[in-house]
């Protein structure tokens, strides 16, 4: 449950997402719901002579991740970096978000009930001195992160559905996960975690001494001298900061990492993915080296795009694209793209107020929708966004698998508004010019807060235009602008009338019960309107155990149109991606999920030796 | 020297004093650092019940960070507070004990409150649990309600509202399927009887000695996890978990040597600039100067260095000078000495250099013309210029040397820049010293880490100050008596 309630919020973290089945198992890989989720940019066909020829990218990051500790760090710029270092069970191929294995062989077989996943390791696959990846490694991984005792409670939740893993007898490469209940998002337990090498983390092998049961145990194994000084070591800098102690499977390591400045990453010689299949977006490493650059202030990201200083950014504003877009020496040198993202603004309304505090405004149908037709999304993304945004319709991102395209944007109809705000009983009876209802006996006046994060540059603008739009209707707004840390709390406890709310996710496939189901707003989760019966809870409860992506995703269907009738909030937008790439790479794709670019696919196309083209 | 050791003992008080305020600004900062320390949010369910492995790691790290140790080595607080309050590391949730125990001075009562709070929660939590999808529709309304109400009793301090919040549970538990939540309301509707006013006892003070307390931990270690600030030890960072003096010493390198430079830079442009205008004052030159001097002045660093990175670090233009870093980004050439180093280097740091140095030249060029105006007219000037001592002799060896003093005032403002760095310039060019550290820390809550940069701030502010008097006594031996 607590897995279930979190998991929104976790895709945040995430470096590829999960959840579709063995094709041919459980789903259909030539479904027509496939999504295409990147963009392909052509090839130069000739080199620039100011080109570097060096095959070293430079990636630009606004700001690093405090540490590289594969438990224990829990930023999302963390993976920015582990998918270059470390190595994951499986993988998600982010040209069409599904499933590839990494480590394994296949896509796990899953039992019957659900409950049991059965891997096994590729052959060939070794750490960098040479031993071979096994089970033993992937146990380790795994009740590593269960313990009680390491410090990456951000993550417990996760893996708490995971009752044991263990080997499978006679074999050191085949294991088995054996999962608490069926869950579609199971399947995560192998794409988050990087594998780590017994022997550095655990040279003395404490952990195999214990169960994985026993691991979470706290009070058992606080009492067991090993296992603290064990969990000492590993909750330390040991392995979160010394560039010699960080390390993975992956087919880079860290060379070098000045705090604030550069971090670098070097290519392994003999790496064992060069020998895996090459569509692998992981496994096609082309540059020697790749640096992750820090550079916080804008203008001065702008100025190393013109000076070519910096070949890659996936953090750019939209408006220093746009300014760097009318350079004609940066079209000449870069790639680059606004593309869709997985990430949500919604305008959520109180649909179950406590009458008292918060009127009861939003309890009626026809009034939500009324004003869902009073809200110019269009003008908001035209205007505050620069038409860099994608308009969303329901629940779902328009570019994930399951996706009800049957659904259309509400348009803005301030007559139809007033039609359904009318046929709701709200009318201007006083000549005042706003609205007002009988409510128990009481006139109450169509007067309510509108909550917005002062610390959003944008907010603000969108807030005027919805008070100006909503104005029209004769509905009156009373802006209440406050830092995010107080807005928060008082979203989640349902303490307002309504108010501004914006989601990072993921290509994760949805899980709706964090957002749409009842349990979430009765434990102050993240559904914060309100929305939801019973029938709409059954229907997510047998969404989220249905592994069949054909099944699933006609009832995926049915729900996206119940919330888009019920429109418990007003659907905004996702903000688009800025990426720029440098031309003198080759495969220069660009990707919705993050990180935006494989860094490792970018081939020179510059030959470093003379300065001639490779280009054909 | 018996005036440098005096000015030594006075500074040992100052420094403690800053210390202590150090300490007081760690206490008393909001937040939950062991949240922090765990990345935890803060937007935990109150009605969730914490799950125990999380309780075990929030106990070792309140350990280590001694929170769970009294503040200070002696206590002094009203009889009717609980002796273990300082045990309880939830902020809001002490200052709610606090507040009703000196409201009502009924320190048992107070505790079953909270007893029974906490006791609700739980079993509330366990049976909304088990309620089925159907119920919880049907019930949707009266557990908003519930969930509303107890996230208000549980840090209400108001009496009365309290006995309200009470009523209000016991009447919307009253079903089935909260039958064990009702009995526990009930309980407490007919035990919590809080007064209105608190009695004499309230203002009976009790004295308590602390072997161990927070202060002492921090100042001088417990052995185990601290050394102690005395020992350069400033803690331990909540974001890497690393010593905090690995990151100041660090970032201390390039905060000193920028600032440091842009310091003595300033001060060798701006004494010969601030001599020049006293010996050629109200002159057009001096006029032009000052002009030029105070238009700098004006200008705010963020702009003047994004201006000079603009026009100066970009191939659009003038691509004299590398716009963000410390050195070039692919690493130096393997072949190059290291004066070779040093010149490629140049070209990242003459720009913050800049930036740190404009602004302060027309401060001490100004502050050096004034001074030496004000000596013109002592008698010892006359007396120079009447023994027919060329004009330039004058200035330099009898005005300038009296004129020194203001200029060494300053001089002791110079170190807590030094240590401090600069937010602006060093997020402009991406330079990794105090100042994005300190900006960093903010915003990732890594209190101890804003605290150790206080503190030795502060510290340097006594050096500045400890050197300006000896400077002084150089200067004008008279000031020694």
């Amino acid at each position: 449950m607590i897995q279930r309630l979190c998991i929104f919020t976790l895709s945040v973290f995430f470096l590829v997402a999960c959840g579709t089945k063995k094709p041919g198992q459980n789903g259909n890989p030539n479904d027509s719901t496939s999504i295409k989720a990147y963009r392909e940019n052509p090839d130069a066909t000739q080199c620039e002579p100011n080109w570097s020829k060096d095959n070293i990218v430079v990636n630009h990051w606004l700001n690093e991740p405090p540490t590289l500790h594969p438990t224990n760090e829990y930023t999302s710029n963390r993976n920015f970096v582990f998918g270059y270092i470390h190595s994951y069970l499986l993988l998600v191929d982010l040209r069409t978000l599904e499933l590839k294995p990494d480590l394994v062989k296949a896509l796990p077989t899953i039992s019957a009930d659900g409950l049991t996943y059965d891997f096994e390791l590729k052959d060939g696959i070794s750490w960098d001195d040479g031993s071979p990846i096994t089970s033993e490694d992937v146990i380790f991984t795994y009740k590593a992160n269960s313990c009680g005792l390491i410090n990456n409670a951000f993550a417990k939740p996760y893996i708490e559905s995971l009752l044991d893993v263990k080997a499978v007898q006679g074999s050191n490469t085949k294991f088995q996960f054996i999962l608490k209940e069926k869950y579609i998002l199971n399947d995560y337990l192998s794409t988050y975690f990087p594998i780590m090498q017994r022997k550095v983390y655990d040279p003395t092998n404490v952990l195999a001494k214990y169960s994985l049961a026993t691991l979470r145990k706290v009070e058992e194994i606080t009492v067991i001298n090993e296992m603290t000084a064990w969990a000492e070591k590993m909750n330390g800098p040991t392995y979160g900061i010394e560039v010699a102690n960080i390390s993975g499977a992956g087919p880079y390591k860290l060379e070098s990492w000045e705090k604030g400045q550069t971090m670098v990453l070097v290519k392994k010689k003999d790496h064992w993915s060069a020998k895996q299949d090459q569509s692998m977006l992981q496994y096609a490493c082309y540059p020697d080296k790749i640096i992750f650059k820090m550079v916080a202030d804008e203008n001065a990201v702008k100025i190393e795009a013109n000076n070519q200083s910096i070949d890659v950014s996936t953090f750019l504003t939209t408006k220093a694209l746009l300014d760097l877009e009318k350079n004609p020496e940066f079209t000449k040198n870069y790639h680059f793209g606004y593309l869709p993202a997985y990430n949500s603004t919604y305008l959520m309304m109180n649909c179950k107020p406590d009458g008292v505090n918060h009127k009861n405004f939003f309890t009626d149908k026809k009034v939500r929708q009324a004003m869902a037709y009073l809200t110019p999304v269009e003008d908001v993304i035209k205007v505050v966004y620069f038409g860099k945004a994608d308009r969303l319709v329901g629940p779902m991102h328009p570019n994930k698998k399951g996706f009800n395209k049957t659904l259309t944007p509400i348009p803005l109809d301030i007559d139809k508004a007033n039609a359904l705000l009318d046929e709701a009983g709200w009318k201007d009876t006083d000549g005042d010019n706003i609205r007002d209802k009988m409510i128990d006996g009481k006139k109450e006046k169509f007067e309510f807060k509108l909550m917005y994060p002062t610390d959003s540059p944008v907010a603000m603008d969108i807030a005027d235009l919805v008070m100006e739009s909503m104005k029209k209707a004769m509905i009156s707004i009373i802006p209440d602008g406050m830092p995010m840390g107080e807005l928060v709390p008082k979203a989640t406890v349902h303490d307002f009338d309504m108010t501004f709310f914006a989601f990072g996710q993921s290509a994760l496939p949805d899980d709706f019960k964090q957002l749409w189901g009842t349990g979430s707003w009765t434990s102050n989760g993240s559904n914060l309107s309100g929305f939801g019966n019973a029938q709409s809870d059954a229907l997510i409860d047998s969404m989220n155990v249905e592994l069949d992506w054909n099944k699933r995703i006609p009832m995926m269907h049915r729900f996206q149109k119940m919330v888009y009738d019920e429109q418990p909030v007003i659907f905004f937008m996702a903000s688009n991606r800025k990426i720029m790439i440098h031309k003198r790479f080759g495969n220069a794709t660009m990707y919705y999920e993050r990180p935006g670019v494989m860094l490792n696919n970018l081939k020179l196309l510059c030959s470093p030796a003379n300065g001639t083209s490779n280009v054909q | 020297m018996s005036f440098i050791v005096k000015r030594l003992l006075w500074s040992i008080p100052t420094i403690l004093a800053i210390v202590i305020v150090g300490f007081v600004l760690l206490v008393y900062t909001p937040g939950d650092p062991v949240k922090t320390v765990l990345n935890l949010s803060d937007q935990e369910d109150p009605l969730k019940p914490v799950s125990p492995h999380i309780e075990k790691q929030k106990k070792e790290w309140e350990d280590k960070l001694g929170l769970n140790l009294p503040i200070f080595y002696f206590t002094i607080q009203s009889s009717v507070l609980p002796d273990t309050l300082y045990k309880i590391t939830d902020k809001k949730e002490k200052e709610t004990i606090r507040s009703l125990c000196l409201s009502t001075g009924q320190t048992n009562m107070v505790m079953d409150l909270r007893r029974g709070i906490k006791e609700f929660k739980l079993t509330w939590a366990g049976e909304v649990k088990n309620l089925t999808p159907l119920e919880k529709d049907s019930l949707s309304k009266e557990m908003a309600e519930i969930s509303h109400n107890i996230q208000l009793l549980t840090y209400e301090t108001n009496k009365i509202k309290i006995h309200e919040y009470i009523e209000n549970l016991t009447i919307l538990t009253h079903s089935n399927f909260f039958s064990r939540s009702h009995g526990i309301m009930v309980g407490m509707e007919k035990e919590i009887n809080l007064r209105s006013r608190p009695g004499l006892e309230v203002f009976a003070p009790t004295i308590r000695f602390n072997a161990k307390s927070r202060f002492h931990q921090w100042l001088l270690g417990d052995g185990k996890y601290s050394k102690g600030i005395i020992r350069g030890d400033f803690g331990i960072s909540y974001v890497s978990k690393e010593p905090i003096r690995n990151h100041i010493y660090k970032n201390l390198f390039w905060s000193v040597l920028f600032s440091g430079l842009g310091i003595l830079l300033a001060y060798l442009i701006s004494i010969p600039v601030g001599i020049l205008s006293a010996g050629i004052n109200n002159t057009i030159v001096e006029k032009l100067i000052t002009v030029l001097l105070f238009a700098l002045y004006a200008i705010p660093v963020f702009f003047m260095g994004t201006l000079l990175q603009t026009y100066l670090a970009n191939d659009q233009y003038l691509h004299v000078f590398e716009p963000t870093g410390i050195k070039p980004v692919r690493g130096f050439d393997p072949d190059a000495n290291l004066i070779e180093r040093w010149i490629v280097q140049l070209r990242y740091m003459i720009l913050p250099i800049v930036c740190f140095t404009y602004a302060s030249i027309a401060f001490l060029s100004r502050l050096t013309k004034t001074s030496m105006l004000e000596t013109f007219n002592h008698p010892y000037m006359m007396t120079a210029k009447a023994k027919g001592l060329p004009y330039w002799k004058i200035l330099l060896k009898h005005s300038f040397r009296n004129a020194l003093i203001p200029l060494i005032t300053v001089f002791a403002n110079v170190f807590p820049v030094l240590v401090g760095g600069s937010v602006i310039i060093e997020s402009i060019f991406t330079i990794p010293g105090m100042g994005t550290e300190m900006f960093s820390s903010y915003f990732s809550d890594n209190i101890p880490m804003i605290i150790g940069i206080f503190t030795l701030t502060g510290i340097f502010t006594v050096a500045g100050f400890l050197i300006s008097d000896i400077l002084y006594v150089i200067v004008d031996p008279r000031i020694r008596k």
